[in-house]
């Protein structure tokens, strides 16, 4: 997984939705005002979103875009919902190998359908489109592009297994965290004098770039909430644009070019069982993992339970799992 | 033995220029093979599965019809804008210099990629404050979906860089044409189109083809804003299935082919703006 890594998946609400938040929803049955406040205040500084200038006023009258601020009842008329991952993580997301477009679908020419695509996030946007009795279409578009918050209304929703932070947070809307990932360090099979996350102090690691791997490798990840201790000392942090290439970078052997990875469990798990079912990946078979995550990784991907972190949730949705919060969502937007 | 001894000796020099032809042709023909075999003995040397590549090259295929889609639009709009901006480069109308001049000079001067996310990132955000302002029918137009956004991006691109080709293909037709043909009494509307445009376009082709060619494959970069082309596939297929190789050599020869097969057609364009000159 990439640049979430350490992490939680999560369904992000669009900055488009935040804005639609703001405005007062023509469902009599939603009272506006109570929970859309706490979004206000949490998110005063969104710059990457469009809505940004007017959500935090919290006076939903003035901003009266004409851009459709029922998404609801835009995405049941549609009979889509279109939504964003970026299946470049097996096992969260990957292309099918054999890419079928599914037959009779509504989903736009540019648009993908299930019959392409496929991995737990795929199934959990397929879970939420079920849910809401329509047709579920994906975009693909980069990592950056998603987390960069200027949707445009390009798309609905991103399901990305994407880690909560503050920083994002302030262009995204998150959906409560369902799911929990343990980070995990691998080194190369052929190292015997790792023993313990500490060991790797001045080391050469790889990890994805501008992800929480390497906000945790620099010292600088913030979880809100979580008390996170940087056990590896001043590591030579070399970034990568997605994790498997950094994997491959440590199978060419110990300390060629790296020493270890910092990534999540299964993406390395899944890297050592794709080398073992080829014969001709041999080096990749000496991958080993270090089933040891980062102690304060671990903890830190549990439900967090800082008040200001639940404030931040708050906005978007009930905190129960996914198959309960999405009539949450959806009734917000 | 003819009549003409003069004719023997001519037919003679013509075989054998056309022998020694040959010959060259064959040794040149010996060269790419041998170039080719030290490229697969290199790529024997990887680890390369080869089974998989046979399973796989149809699927980074279905890319290619996109790729060449997106090449092709931007190449037709860039060369339209280029021939705009290229007489508007060469005019002596201050508002045409200096609008000219300052696209090629931003545009040359910023990376594509950038200018991609610009227009896929930046633009719909004018079209916010577009919609805020009560034109909502307009701000939507700022919103381009991932493959209006790159053939933009491609066209707005290769525009300057052609602009600056056409240009020096406009400039190399001498001068003392354009003061003849005025002097004739033609305006100078005229003169650029039935003067100057028909010998500078034999000129300019070679160059635009050389610009579709390198186009091909700086159209790959449209593939962060998730349009399924030959290097999207080809890059999520590797980390699907950690076939890294083999999936960025199916995508290179998929280019590869893409090249020769322009090259041919550019071939035989430039024969055919030629023939006016030939002997």
């Amino acid at each position: 997984m990439k640049k979430l890594n350490t992490v939680l998946a999560i369904v992000i609400i669009s900055a488009f939705m935040l804005s639609a938040c703001g405005a007062p929803p023509p469902a009599a049955t939603q009272p506006p005002a109570p929970t859309s406040a706490p979004v206000a205040t949490s998110a005063p500084a969104v710059t990457a979103a469009p809505a940004a200038t007017t959500a935090p006023t919290a006076v939903p009258a003035t901003q009266a875009p004409t851009s459709a601020p029922d998404l609801l009842a835009s995405v049941l008329k549609r009979g889509t919902l279109v939504v964003s991952s970026d299946p470049a993580y097996p096992p969260q997301s990957a292309l099918k190998a054999n890419p079928q477009r599914s037959a009779g679908t509504k989903c736009t020419a540019d648009q993908k359908t299930t019959g392409e695509l496929e991995g737990f996030d795929i199934d959990v946007a397929v879970a939420i489109a079920k849910g809401l009795g329509v047709e579920v279409c994906f975009v693909t578009p980069d990592w950056n592009l998603i987390t960069a918050g200027n949707w445009a209304g390009r798309w609905d929703i991103s399901v990305g297994s994407m880690t909560i932070t503050p920083e994002r947070a302030k262009a995204l809307y998150f959906a409560q965290p369902y799911y929990t990932t343990p980070a995990a360090l691998f080194i190369n099979k052929n190292n015997t004098t790792y023993k313990q996350p500490a060991d790797l102090s001045g080391k050469k690691i790889g990890s994805c770039g501008g992800c929480t791997y390497e906000s945790y490798l620099n010292g600088s990840l913030v979880i809100p909430g979580e008390n996170i201790s940087f056990v590896i000392k001043n590591p030579t942090i070399k970034t990568y644009d997605t994790d498997s290439t950094a994997l491959e970078d440590l199978a060419l052997g110990d300390g060629a070019r790296l020493d270890a990875v910092l990534t999540a469990q299964p993406t390395g798990q899944e890297a050592i069982k794709m080398a073992n079912l080829t014969n001709n990946w041999a080096t990749l078979c000496s991958l080993n993992t270090w089933l040891q995550p980062l102690t304060a990784i671990h903890r830190l991907i549990r439900t967090p339970s800082s008040q200001k972190f639940q404030i931040l949730l708050q906005g978007c949705t009930k905190m129960d799992p996914w198959r309960n919060f999405l009539p949450n969502i959806m009734e917000r937007i | 033995m003819s009549v003409d001894p003069h004719l023997d000796m001519g037919t003679a020099l013509v075989n054998l220029h056309k022998r020694q032809k040959f010959i060259y042709n064959l040794k040149v023909t010996g060269v790419w093979v041998a170039l080719i075999t030290i490229v697969t003995i290199g790529l024997w040397f990887l680890k390369i599965d080869p089974s998989y590549i046979f399973l796989h090259y149809d699927i980074i295929l279905q890319g290619a019809g996109t790729t060449i889609a997106v090449s092709l639009a931007s190449i037709l709009i860039a060369t339209l804008l280029a021939l705009a901006g290229s007489i508007a480069r060469l005019s002596s109308n201050w508002i045409a210099q200096g609008i000219s001049g300052f696209y090629v000079s931003l545009i040359r001067g910023t990376p594509l990629l950038i200018q991609i996310y610009f227009i896929y990132l930046g633009l719909p955000q004018l079209g916010q404050r577009i919609s805020d302002l009560g034109y909502p029918d307009i701000g939507k137009l700022f919103i381009l979906d991932a493959i209006p956004a790159g053939i933009l991006a491609l066209s707005l691109n290769y525009g300057a860089y052609m602009t600056e080709i056409f240009r020096a293909g406009l400039q190399s037709i001498s001068h003392g044409q354009r003061e003849a043909a005025i002097a004739l009494g033609m305006t100078p509307g005229q003169v650029t189109r039935k003067i100057i445009l028909p010998q500078a376009i034999r000129i300019i082709i070679p160059d635009v083809g050389n610009q579709f060619i390198a186009m091909q494959k700086d159209s790959a970069l449209v593939s962060v804003m998730g349009v399924w082309e030959i290097t999207y596939l080809a890059n999520h297929y590797a980390r699907r299935d950690s076939k890294y190789m083999e999936m960025f050599l199916i995508a290179a020869t998929a280019y590869w082919i893409l090249t020769i097969i322009s090259s041919y057609f550019q071939g035989i364009l430039e024969k055919r703006m030629a023939q006016a000159y030939e002997r």
